[in-house]
C-alpha cells in the first residue's frame, strides 16, 4: 500500500506539532520528521504544506539572515493552530484507536 | 543588498548545486512571479545548505526521483502566481503607453480646434498593443522550452542558439500573421482610452499589489563575481608567468608578483578612465547624426524628434553594452581579483 497516501493525511498535523515545540525553521522540521521515522516520505512536501498551515492561519512567519546567507524563515503556531492540533490530536487517536482495533480483529479471526 | 539566494549558490557542494539548479529551472517554467520564485528557492537553499553542512547527501532531502520533487515542491504554485507574473508584466506595458501618451498630448497641446477625444494615440502605442499577443505566443514557446530544457537536463550554447533563433522566428512569424489579419495594425485606439488604460491599470496595480515583498536589487555581476574570481585564477595566473617570462627575454629583472598586480591596477585605471568616452561617444554620434537629419529630411514634430534621439542612442549603447559582454573579464574583475590577491599577501 502507497505509504504517501497515508503520510497525507497527518503530515499537516505532524508538523504542526512539531512547530507548536517552539519557533523553528524548514530544515530543522525536516530533521526532526526525519529523526522520528519519516524519512525519505517528505520529497518536496513540507513547504506546500507550510504555505497552507500559514494561509489558514495556523502558523506565522518571520523573515532572518540564516547563518549561511539566504533569508530564512522562522515558524510559531498561532492560537487557532494550537486549537487546530488539539483537534487533530483527539481525531487521530480515535482513527488509531478504530484502526487498531480492526487490525487486531482481522489478526485473532 | 545581499538578500537573494543568487549570491549564496555557490556554497552548495555539486551534488547540491545540481539537484539545486534542476529545481531553480522547474521553478522557472512555472511561469510564477518573481517574489514568489524568490522566496521558495531561497527557502530551498537555506534547507540544502543547512543539509550540506550537516553532511546528509541530497538524496535524503529530495529523494531518488527528482522531477517527483520538483512537482511537489511546485504543487501549490499554481494559476494565482502565474497571473500575478502577467500583470507584473503587463506594468511595464503600461508604463510605457502612458509616457508615449503624455508625448502625443505634449505634441498636440496648444494646437488650435484639436478635440482630445478624437486624437489617435501614434504608432508607438499601436504597436505596443500589437505587440501584446505576439509577446503571450513568445512567452509560450519560452514555457514550452523550459520544460523540454528541464526533461533533456543538458544545457549547451547550441541549445540556447537554437531556442533563440526558434523563438526569433516565431515572433516575426506572429508579427506578420497579426498584421495580416489586423489588416496593417488598423487597430489604432484614441488617444484618451490608452491614457486612461494606463493610468488606471499603474493605479490599481500598485494599491492593490505594490505591497508584495519586492525582490532584492541583484546586480548579475555583484552575484557571479566570486565564482568569476575562482575562474580567472589560472587565466591570471598564466599571464603573470607571460609577463615574468618577457621581462626576462628582454633582459629585464624577474618580475615580482606584486610589481604584475600593480602592473594590472595600472591598467584597469587606464581602462576606467576611458569608458568616459565610450559613454559620451553614443551622444556625439546622435548629434551627427541628428544635424544630418535636420539638413537633409527634416522632423515632423517634438515627437519624431524625439523617438529618432531615443532610438538612437538605445541602440547604440546596446551594440556597445554587447561588446562589452563578450569581454570574457571585465575591468571590474580584474580590479577584484587584483585586490582579493592584495589581501591574500597581507595575510
Amino acid at each position: 500500500m502507497d505509504e504517501t497516501q497515508l503520510l497525507k493525511g497527518i503530515l499537516e498535523g505532524c508538523i504542526l506539532s512539531v512547530i507548536s515545540e517552539g519557533e523553528t525553521y524548514g530544515y530543522e522540521i525536516l530533521a526532526r520528521l526525519d529523526h522520528c521515522g519519516f524519512e525519505g516520505l517528505l520529497e518536496g512536501t513540507l513547504y506546500p504544506v507550510l504555505t497552507r498551515l500559514e494561509k489558514k492561519g495556523y502558523i506565522i512567519c518571520r523573515k532572518e539572515k540564516s547563518p549561511f546567507g539566504p533569508m530564512r524563515k522562522y515558524f510559531s503556531i498561532t492560537q487557532s493552530g494550537e486549537n487546530a492540533l488539539t483537534q487533530f490530536r483527539e481525531s487521530y487517536k480515535k482513527i488509531t484507536d478504530a484502526t487498531n482495533r480492526i487490525l487486531e480483529g482481522n489478526k485473532s479471526i | 543588498m545581499k538578500d537573494s539566494y543568487l549570491f549564496y549558490k555557490n556554497k552548495l557542494n555539486n551534488e547540491y548545486k545540481t539537484a539545486f539548479e534542476q529545481v531553480e529551472l522547474y521553478v522557472f517554467t512555472k511561469n510564477v512571479d518573481e517574489s514568489t520564485r524568490e522566496e521558495r528557492l531561497s527557502d530551498l537553499l537555506d534547507i540544502f545548505l543547512s543539509a550540506q553542512e550537516t553532511g546528509k547527501p541530497v538524496e535524503k532531502i529530495t529523494g531518488t526521483n527528482m522531477e517527483r520533487f520538483c512537482k511537489t515542491f511546485c504543487s501549490d504554485l499554481g494559476m494565482k502566481n502565474r497571473i500575478l507574473n502577467i500583470l507584473d508584466v503587463l506594468k511595464y506595458v503600461a508604463w510605457v503607453l502612458l509616457v508615449f501618451s503624455v508625448l502625443d498630448v505634449l505634441a498636440v497641446a496648444g494646437e488650435a480646434d484639436i478635440n482630445i477625444w478624437q486624437i489617435m494615440s501614434t504608432n508607438v502605442s499601436v504597436y505596443i498593443i500589437g505587440l501584446i499577443p505576439v509577446g503571450i505566443l513568445t512567452a509560450f514557446t519560452n514555457s514550452v522550452f523550459c520544460h523540454i530544457m528541464f526533461k533533456v537536463k543538458r544545457v549547451s550554447m547550441c541549445t540556447l542558439t537554437v531556442f533563440t533563433v526558434i523563438e526569433t522566428c516565431v515572433a516575426f512569424a506572429g508579427l506578420f500573421l497579426i498584421s495580416n489579419i489586423v489588416d496593417g495594425y488598423i487597430y489604432n485606439p484614441p488617444l484618451w482610452t490608452v491614457l486612461l488604460f494606463s493610468c488606471l491599470y499603474l493605479v490599481v496595480y500598485y494599491l492593490l499589489l505594490g505591497k508584495r515583498q519586492k525582490r532584492p536589487n541583484v546586480k548579475l555581476s555583484d552575484v557571479t563575481q566570486e565564482s568569476v574570481l575562482t575562474e580567472m585564477e589560472p587565466v591570471m595566473m598564466e599571464r603573470f608567468k607571460k609577463e615574468r617570462t618577457k621581462q626576462l627575454h628582454h633582459g629585464k629583472d624577474e618580475m615580482s608578483f606584486e610589481q604584475f598586480l600593480d602592473r594590472e591596477e595600472k591598467i584597469c585605471r587606464r581602462a576606467e578612465k576611458t569608458k568616459y568616452f565610450y559613454y559620451i561617444l553614443p551622444i556625439i554620434v546622435t548629434g551627427i547624426f541628428y544635424t544630418i537629419n535636420c539638413i537633409i529630411y527634416g522632423f515632423e514634430g517634438m515627437l519624431d524628434l524625439i523617438l529618432f534621439v531615443v532610438l538612437t542612442l538605445t541602440l547604440q549603447y546596446f551594440i556597445m553594452f554587447v561588446f562589452l559582454k563578450t569581454e570574457k573579464y571585465g575591468v571590474r574583475e580584474r580590479r577584484a581579483w587584483v585586490a582579493k590577491k592584495r589581501d591574500e599577501l597581507k595575510k
